[in-house]
């Protein structure tokens, strides 16, 4: 059993090239590098030369301008950070701000569909004791 | 501002974006669903902008929900009368909707730009921007009904 040092897939038969992301396989099992030996979580790869993490700003930016404007800035500070930190190798760092930016703006949306729904609830309730 | 080149999902990705999608078409239905039945109107039964409820000003995201009704009916344009910021950011949150299908259905991560730290940034304090000048020129506010 082999690993993908970008993606950390794990691969029964040997193979040149990682079948999930397409990244170069350690030829030599005994050759490779610690990290490649065991198995890291499939989003923590080992370098900082794999795909960084989801920033979220698609969210964030939802939740900024259709949402909840404080929650949805939270989201974007914590989406601004995630690829600066990849990039100086603080790959633990990028995944919490990721985490964080998804958070955020996941309770962005939630807290503007509550919102929504309990108004619409309340004007309902409203209208009928109007009658 | 960096591209990230397309590559196969992994098995992880495709399901955390078949739960994104599911979810996005679920609510995103109903809404849209709410909007034909009840088309959005000023004092009906959507709920007001709380912000603009408060202080009386608009905020970044005001206009947004009359906005998109009209952009459920194609018209796009009408959408960016009612939120221009909105509108300019519906390229790039169609492209990131294109990436959650592909990823969901054909397990494909599309290529991807990966803005920087200061885009990211500069487009919160566009946002902030954004509300100020709303409330100053006024052609830039939701027109009334």
């Amino acid at each position: 059993m082999r690993y993908c040092p970008n993606c950390g897939c794990a691969h029964e038969a040997p193979a040149s090239f990682c079948q999930s992301c397409g990244q170069r396989m350690p030829q030599d099992p005994g050759a490779a590098p610690a990290s490649a030996q065991t198995p890291p979580p499939y989003n923590a790869p080992a370098q900082p030369h794999g795909t960084p993490p989801d920033t979220h700003l698609a969210k964030a930016i939802i939740t900024t301008i259709l949402c909840c404007l404080p929650f949805g800035i939270v989201a974007i500070v914590y989406a601004s950070s995630v690829n600066g930190k990849f990039m100086t190798g603080d790959v633990a760092g990028a995944q919490e701000a990721s985490r964080q930016a998804d958070k955020w703006g996941n309770w962005s949306i939630w807290a503007g569909v509550a919102f929504g729904v309990l108004y619409g609830v309340a004007m309902l309730i409203a209208a009928v004791a109007d009658k | 501002m960096k591209i990230v080149p397309g590559r196969r999902a992994l098995p992880e990705e495709q399901r955390a974006a078949r739960r994104s999608l599911t979810l996005i078409l679920v609510v995103g239905g109903l809404g849209a669903a709410a909007l034909v039945i009840r088309p959005p109107v000023p004092g009906d039964i959507y709920a007001p902008c709380p912000w603009h409820h408060v202080t009386g000003t608009w905020c970044p995201g005001c206009g947004s929900l009359r906005g998109l009704y009209r952009l459920l009916r194609g018209d796009v344009a009408g959408f960016a009368r009612y939120n221009a910021l909105a509108a300019a950011m519906l390229p790039f949150l169609a492209w990131s909707l294109a990436g959650i299908a592909s990823r969901a259905v054909a397990r494909y991560r599309l290529p991807q730009l990966v803005p920087g730290r200061f885009w990211i940034l500069g487009l919160g304090l566009l946002v902030i921007a954004w509300g100020v000048a709303r409330n100053l020129i006024p052609v830039l506010a939701p027109p009334a009904g």
